[in-house]
């Protein structure tokens, strides 16, 4: 062994050298890092999940409005990526329940904010509604989905639409399809066959690779059955497996679904909208969040893409809201309540919205500042007859049954069971009874 | 146990590890059990014992045992696949040794070195049945006979996940391996060469019986991925088409913080502590220091 | 070498070749989507190269994750060193030092392994939050280390099993204490298990998400992980900076492999047993 002691001698002690080396460097640079002067007093810290993009760009928009009015406050940002801040949720709840809640968090109106409210996480903010006179400017129904128990929670930042119908205008005009016909399901269903008479087998383009997209059509399909099983729906009062607009409703989606993609699973929202793009689809139903992605392929509104309401859905709002709030306890009160202020103010939603793509929640917003399309939405808002909460995004049912919809809607557009998915949607509320404690008016 | 400097040294490390995992990992999971006989909804903390009502819940529910079968499966098929698939090519860079090995093993190594996020984005990529990879190659190749729904088909779809995730973890697998055929001495091999040993019978007769308990090892690290594999899983399919693709971790994920169900997500938990305890235990009695 | 030598040789390349070829093919499309400028992105299909290739989606990528590459390489590297050093601490004292409940401590860590990381997120987060080591990278550095003390107690354990007793009882005739035989004997053959159990190490809190999420806000300590996550917007789908990011991303980890696959030499044990 005396021959190689040296060798193996050599070799430890070059191990140990490295290891040395970068346990100090790497230490050193860590010590360095936490003994930094600490991070400005006069703080805003703020939790979203708008990380990219034009979505991105919207909230430094409104954050810019932010620091011109309140030029001393240092604003941090904590984007969370994730489809619709799903990942967000989840951060959220345990540092909520970690006591360690940023001053104003971003939460999708409605069912969503319960559990923070019940757990009392959130602080009533009537006197800010009323100094601001928000109540003049903001509809009923978004009114009631920052509503618990008689307060006010939250302060909406935008309105998205979910009902809405996207046509590609040239492949409409190509066939002679009057988007005029398509205000009912069986217009609707007629063009769809023409167009795929003329070769084009998949119609209608649909993503579904987060299970969600599908729930997302099927709601619609469901408001289309009325306002009035709409409202049920959401309050929980369907109980019957064989309620004949639970049943029709899932018939008509499983007609839809004969004009869908064959590979909507494996596809993303946007990817299903690049289809329709691209023309080798002629319809999506998205929320109109999918308008940026026309827009960045370089189209026209009304020359080259088109929307409408879903079939059945005329005079309806499909409601899917942002809003801030304003936590309990929280590090830097003051500056909590003043980014409410700004994020219901007209300049702030004017700011935010024509970047977001969405429309404001104020209805003496400036409609010059904003696109084509949603110009168009913002007549539609104002001249809405029902407007409807949004299960899938958030507001219009408890988080237990959102969830077990995503699997519903993703299981039906495999197996075309109706009587099945009557069963489980019917279940689905029974087992969430308990979590029904708001009763939504909507008509 | 003299009290020599060294047995406190090694009481000293010893013990202080323990701590730690015992705090941070233990304690926790008895926090998880505890809850699971709970009826917690919601963000207050609800301690009401309710016995066994999460449990019963459970094993009523579809999505459960579509999990639990898939996670079988995923024990079944992934762990062995990866193992075989990594002594496979670990004997092939081992043969080749120092004549391009490296480059090779670094290749192999790439899908395990990015996050899952991606490697499900480029798999979607990859299985989407009209516009994805595969299904594009097999066309030019005149194979569309071949061709599948892969994800988007309920009866594939988990073994397209399968597939994917051996890409990930073979090339660590086949790390493992090269790290023990090399530290077989020489002089084994050596000796059986001057037998006249041919190279098939020194992989066999040598190589193989000496690597087990590098198998043993790589087994622990993908048994423990097979039960908790989630994030992947989440971003490529999100347990769809309909249940098919399924697994407890997504499960207890999407119920703890979506549906605020901490109970419910908790008893999922500790369904999988017990599980791996069936597991994990008749293992270490193997590996015991004889 | 002899003619059935060079075709076995042959064949052996051949088949490495159409692995690396397999093992390459997902990674096709992350390169195209890279160059693409957003417009490729929808009209272009994955597998289709970009019409007009460019290299903004790497510029905007690596302006958003400046930062936390840097974040992660620190408490990555720290918690990896810790982890990987205090496991072969562990593995050497369950295997070679041996007492009699030393199966118990085993099973102990062994089951620690499994543990889901979305059923410690609350309690973790409070406790860290106590420690003040809430938000900052020391604490994603202590956090990974404990959590990696058992999968690599694991690693070093069996992999000391291996070493034959023979090397320690002759040390130990000679009169050498336990720790005294670790930095003289031990740890000089412990090279092929720290690249093991580091390469595992250094992958896996890379990747971490989970805690990376839920323990870091703002930009101070936001690791590379979740900055490469935020590249995904939720209304609108960069693909192409996600892409981009994402090679930004992996490029710290090839380095450490090539760097630690340096350590894969054959022979380590032959010296040892020669003697």
């Amino acid at each position: 062994m005396s021959e190689t002691k040296p060798k193996s001698e050599k070799r430890s002690w070059l191990i140990w050298v490295l290891v040395v080396i970068v346990v100090a460097v790497v230490t050193g640079v860590g010590v360095w890092y936490v003994t930094r002067p600490p991070p400005p007093a006069n703080v805003l810290e703020i939790y979203h999940w708008w990380t990219s993009g034009g979505e991105k760009a919207a909230i430094d928009a409104l954050v810019a409005v932010f620091e011109k009015e309140y030029p001393d406050v240092a604003v941090i940002q904590s984007p969370v990526a994730g489809g619709a801040g799903y990942v967000m949720k989840s951060v959220m709840k345990s540092l909520v329940m970690s006591g360690e809640a940023p001053d104003a968090f971003q939460l999708h109106a409605g069912y969503e904010m319960k559990p923070y409210v019940d757990a009392g996480y959130l602080e009533p903010i009537d006197d800010l509604w009323k100094s601001e006179g928000w109540e003049s400017v903001i509809p009923p129904v978004v009114r009631d989905m920052v509503n618990w128990g008689g307060h006010y929670y939250a302060v909406p930042v935008n309105i998205h639409r979910a009902n809405v119908l996207w046509y590609n205008k040239k492949i409409l005009d190509k066939y002679g399809i009057d988007p005029a016909t398509l205000n009912t399901w069986d217009g609707f269903f007629a063009a769809c066959d023409k167009l795929k008479a003329a070769g084009i087998n998949y119609p209608i383009a649909m993503g579904g690779q987060g299970k969600w997209e599908i729930a997302h059509a099927l709601e619609q399909i469901f408001a289309s059955e009325g306002i009035e099983f709409y409202q049920d729906l959401v309050n929980g009062k369907i109980d019957d497996p064989n309620n004949p607009k639970l049943v029709d409703a899932l018939n008509t989606f499983k007609k839809y679904l004969n004009y869908v993609n064959p590979d909507y699973a494996a596809l993303t929202w946007d990817q299903a909208v690049a289809k329709v793009i691209r023309g080798e689809a002629a319809f999506t139903i998205m929320g109109d969040w999918a308008n940026g992605e026309f827009f960045v392929a370089n189209m026209t509104f009304g020359v080259d893409y088109g929307a409408m309401p879903v079939p059945g859905t005329q005079g309806m709002y499909g409601l899917v809201i942002d809003t801030f709030e304003h936590p309990k306890g929280v590090k830097h009160p003051e500056n909590s309540i003043r980014w409410l202020k700004v994020v219901g103010s007209k300049e702030g939603q004017d700011a935010f919205n024509p970047i977001k793509g969405s429309i404001s929640a104020r209805t003496d917003a400036d409609m010059s500042k904003y696109g084509p399309y949603q110009r168009s939405a913002m007549q539609d808002f104002k001249n809405a007859k029902y407007m409807y909460p949004s299960i899938v995004h958030g507001s219009g049912a408890p988080e237990v049954f959102a969830a077990k919809f995503n699997d519903i809607a993703s299981e039906f557009a495999t197996t075309k069971d109706v009587s099945a998915a009557a069963k489980a949607i019917v279940d689905a509320i029974s087992a969430a009874k308990s979590e029904y404690t708001k009763v939504w008016k909507l008509y | 146990m003299r009290l020599s400097k060294d047995n406190v040294l090694t009481l000293f490390i010893l013990s202080s590890s323990i701590v730690l995992v015992g705090y941070f990992i233990y304690v926790f999971i008895g926090w998880n059990v505890l809850i699971s006989f709970s009826d917690w909804v919601g963000l207050t903390p609800r301690y009401n014992f309710v016995g066994f009502k999460q449990y019963i819940d459970l094993s009523n529910d579809p999505v459960f045992w579509s999990s639990l079968t898939n996670n079988l499966l995923l024990v079944l098929l992934f762990v062995p696949g990866s193992l075989i698939l990594g002594l496979f090519l670990a004997i092939l860079l081992d043969v080749v040794g120092t004549r391009g090995e490296g480059v090779f093993r670094t290749i192999f190594l790439l899908p395990f070195s990015l996050s899952f996020v991606i490697t499900a984005t480029l798999w979607s990529w990859m299985y989407d049945p009209s516009l994805g990879v595969l299904n594009t190659i097999l066309n030019s190749f005149g194979l569309s006979f071949l061709k599948s729904g892969w994800i988007t088909d309920p009866k594939v779809a988990l073994y397209c996940v399968i597939l994917a995730l051996i890409w990930q973890f073979s090339g660590y697998t086949a790390l493992i391996f090269s790290a023990g055929i090399k530290s077989i001495p020489e002089t084994q091999i050596m000796a059986a060469k001057v037998d006249g040993a041919s190279g098939f019978e020194i992989y066999t007769r040598i190589v193989l019986p000496q690597l087990k308990s590098w198998v043993l090892a790589s087994f622990v690290i993908l048994m423990v991925f097979a039960l908790k594999a989630f994030d992947f899983i989440y971003v490529l399919t999100n347990g769809g088409p309909g249940y098919s693709t399924y697994v407890l971790g997504l499960m207890m994920f999407i119920y703890t913080f979506f549906a605020t169900h901490f109970s419910y997500g908790a008893a999922i938990a500790t369904i999988l502590f017990v599980t791996v305890m069936l597991i994990v235990i008749p293992y270490v009695l193997r590996v015991r220091h004889r | 070498m002899n003619l059935r030598m060079k075709r076995n040789l042959i064949v052996v390349y051949a088949l490495l070749i159409f692995f690396a070829f397999i093992y390459v093919l997902p990674f096709w499309t992350s390169f195209t989507t890279s160059l693409k400028s957003k417009r490729d992105i929808i009209y272009t299909i994955p597998i289709e190269l970009p019409s007009s290739p460019t290299l903004d989606a790497f510029g905007e990528a690596f302006e958003a994750m400046k930062i936390p590459l840097l974040n992660s390489i620190i408490f990555t590297s720290l918690a990896t060193v810790f982890s990987t050093v205090i496991g072969s601490l562990n593995g050497y004292i369950l295997s070679k030092i041996r007492f009699k409940h030393s199966d118990v401590v085993f099973i102990f860590f062994t089951i620690g392994i499994f543990i889901p990381y979305q059923s410690v997120l609350i309690p973790l987060i409070m406790t860290m939050s106590k420690l003040g080591l809430y938000n900052n990278v020391l604490g994603l550095a202590l956090t990974h280390t404990i959590y990696g003390i058992p999968v690599c107690t694991l690693f070093f354990r069996n992999f000391y099993e291996d070493l034959p007793d023979s090397i320690i009882m002759a040390a130990k005739v000679d009169g050498a204490g336990d720790w005294s035989i670790y930095k003289r004997i031990v740890l000089p053959l412990s090279a092929p298990s720290f690249v093991v159990a580091g390469v595992f190490q250094f992958t896996s809190i890379w990747n971490d998400f989970l805690f990376g999420v839920t323990l870091a806000r703002g930009s101070e300590a936001l690791p590379a992980s979740v900055a490469l996550a935020n590249l995904k917007g939720t209304t609108t789908a960069f693909w192409n900076i996600q892409m981009a990011g994402a090679w930004l991303y992996a490029l710290p980890v090839l380095v450490v492999f090539l760097l630690l696959g340096k350590y894969l030499v054959k022979g380590y044990l032959a010296g040892a047993v020669k003697g």
